[in-house]
């Protein structure tokens, strides 16, 4: 596949989708051949995005749905943690067992089922070494 | 032994009971890119240099690069278990491995785990592999010998304890031959040295057939092998030296001896070769990263003697470096040969002649050694490194048939019968009074007269002789450490009364 057929394919996929700049940028990275640069790109402008609103993102994943008075508390106190303003992110992800786990740029707060039960499984490790 | 199921349970009811760990704060990143035992992260901006990462699947990687956006590591591990996206935690720990006297007598892996199905390591003491070597002010010269039980090496390129002595040669010429001698030697040495064998890049059967060999000599007892075989991923190949490294320190600290063998750098260079390359770090000569001398001279750095008011301890190091067609300058020989204190000269061309150990002694030099000789080896090998230059010089002169006068003849004739004294079997070390009974006779014409061929029974039934007939004298040897004008008479006249019967 030639580097044009590539700019051609991407155009007539997404020159609907997204913006004309994404679709320059993604064409450059098939120019310049980078494209497997793509998922630290996307990480990298996420994180510029997020520094430039003044808000951090926070991806909440619970076993069970959290009522709105919960969803206020954790907010208030990742405010507290982090320094500002969070944006949360709640989604159910029933494989936690019970609890819940937030992650806030590179830091995860892990205090799931899930998590336990696996440093549970590492103390047994390294207890036998 | 009955396993009782409610000990089991018991012990395992203490420990969930003793488990607290309800929230957990980690880093995390993930994983950009993986591929060839590496992986680039995304995130764990306060990663550190060095440290260890988990990775899903119970694979460990190792921090080598920081960069603005990313953290390039190395996989302890498959990299065919971790995935793009997969999660990255830090571990907050630098890479160690374990260490104390739990480890004499097994083979462990790069990182310290058991491979020769003995159970467990009981040892709750780590150390990092990656640490800077003693200074200038905890360490004290080079004072005792290492005997290796090698009579061309004891005698001419002796090696001290805390020195850095570079075995070097083509492949198939014996280095691994004197490395595992010397292991051998170290048994009945006074203020026995711990010896630590690592194997790097090399094949999982001969691993096995040194231990073997060292477990027939009873060398074992004493001895850990680090194996960090060719099957291996290469990041295993390039900590193995680091961590035999770590485990050795461990006795220096204590006081006590220690010598580390790394078998053989050139493949650990060429595996951190292949690391630096898949960071994108650029190549230099021959490929090689531009770091590649700092990569051994940080560790060989870390042999040292150290001073009496740290204990006295010491850890010789024994690099190996194998040659490709005798070229000791290419990149690899040149860089270790210039960090070590000197170096033993292998040559196929003797090895296939049938000297054995091939030792170029003209090549072959130790820098220190010298001054942790014994005292009457150095009265002995004097001689016999000056006869051996003049019989090296006429030989190649002697070589175009031209006549030569009487005493050339001798000369020669003297130099060939030292060729023969000076050859040695393998896996047979010798202890410093025979080695010196049998040089003396060398070296003084006893064997002038002895034709080439029988040189070496002569030494055998020289050995035989003295032990049954005169062992006094020569337990006056080992007390004594010297030979003085009584001693000097002595062992002449029991060589002449061994000449006497000898056919």
């Amino acid at each position: 596949m030639s580097l044009a057929d590539k700019k051609k394919l991407l155009e007539a996929l997404l020159a609907s989708e997204i913006g004309t700049t994404a679709l320059r940028f993604l064409e450059l990275l098939v120019d310049k051949k980078r494209y497997d640069l793509f998922t630290f790109a996307a990480a990298v402008y996420g994180r510029l995005l997020a520094e430039k609103s003044g808000t951090a993102k926070a991806v909440v994943r619970t076993a069970r749905p959290l009522s709105a008075d919960a969803r206020k508390t954790l907010a208030a106190s990742l405010k507290t943690f982090a320094g500002k303003d969070i944006e949360l992110d709640v989604k159910e992800d029933p494989e936690l067992i019970g609890g819940v786990t937030v992650k806030i740029g590179d830091w995860v707060l892990d205090s799931s089922l899930r998590g336990q039960l696996r440093r549970m499984r590492e103390s047994f490790y390294h207890h036998g070494n | 032994m009955a396993i009782r199921p409610e000990e089991i349970t018991a012990v395992i009811k203490t420990q969930i009971e003793g488990f607290s760990g309800t929230t957990e704060l980690k880093e995390e990143g993930s994983v950009l890119q993986v591929g060839d035992g590496i992986a680039r992260v995304y995130g764990l901006e306060n990663a550190m240099a060095g440290e260890l990462l988990e990775l899903p699947n119970g694979v460990m990687g190792m921090v080598l690069n920081l960069e603005k956006e990313n953290v390039g590591c190395v996989l302890f591990g498959s990299d065919s278990l971790v995935k793009e996206g997969d999660p990255v935690r830090r571990t907050g720990r630098i890479a160690q491995v374990p260490v104390g006297d739990a480890l004499i007598g097994r083979v462990v892996d790069a990182l310290g785990r058991p491979v020769d199905g003995k159970g467990p390591i009981k040892t709750t003491k780590f150390r990092g592999i990656d640490i800077v070597a003693p200074g200038v002010m905890q360490r004290s010269p080079v004072n005792e010998p290492l005997q290796t039980g090698v009579k061309a090496i004891d005698a001419m390129i002796p090696i001290g304890r805390g020195q850095r002595e570079l075995i070097i040669g083509d492949r198939q010429t014996g280095k691994t031959a004197i490395a595992i001698d010397t292991i051998i030697n170290q048994k009945n040495q006074p203020n026995r040295p711990i010896c630590i064998y690592v194997a790097v890049g090399q094949k999982q059967s001969t691993v096995a057939a040194v231990v073997q060999t060292l477990q027939d000599a009873g060398a074992m007892d004493y001895t850990i092998v680090v194996s960090a075989g060719a099957s291996e991923p290469a990041p295993m190949l390039y900590v193995a030296p680091y961590s035999g490294c770590a485990m050795g320190e461990e006795f220096l600290w204590q006081g006590k001896h220690v010598l580390v063998i790394y078998d053989d750098l050139s493949k650990h260079a060429a595996a951190y070769r292949q690391l630096s390359l898949l960071l994108r770090r650029p190549p230099g000569r021959e490929a090689y990263p531009g770091d590649v001398f700092y990569l051994h001279s940080r560790l060989l750095e870390r042999a040292c003697k150290l001073s009496k008011e740290l204990g006295g301890g010491s850890l010789t190091a024994l690099p190996v470096i194998e040659t490709q067609a005798n070229d000791v300058s290419a990149f690899i020989p040149t860089n270790v040969i210039s960090i070590t204190d000197g170096q033993i000269y292998l040559e196929s061309n003797l090895f296939y002649s049938g000297v054995r150990p091939a030792v170029n002694v003209g090549l072959s030099v130790s820098r220190v050694g010298g001054a942790a000789q014994t005292k009457m080896m150095k009265q002995v090998a004097g001689r016999l490194r000056l006869d051996m230059a003049q019989f090296n010089a006429l030989a190649a002169f002697a070589q175009f048939g031209s006549e030569l006068d009487a005493s050339s003849q001798k000369q020669l004739a003297r130099g060939e019968r030292l060729v023969e004294i000076l050859k040695q079997g393998q896996y047979v070390p010798l202890a410093v009074e025979k080695q010196v009974l049998s040089i003396f006779a060398g070296t003084n014409g006893f064997v002038d007269d002895v034709p080439t061929a029988d040189v070496r029974r002569f030494e055998t039934e020289l050995f035989a002789f003295a032990s049954a007939r005169h062992a006094a004298t020569m337990k006056e040897l080992i007390e004594k450490k010297a030979i003085d004008d009584a001693m000097k008479a002595k062992l002449e006249a029991l060589i002449q009364e061994f000449k006497a019967q000898f056919k």
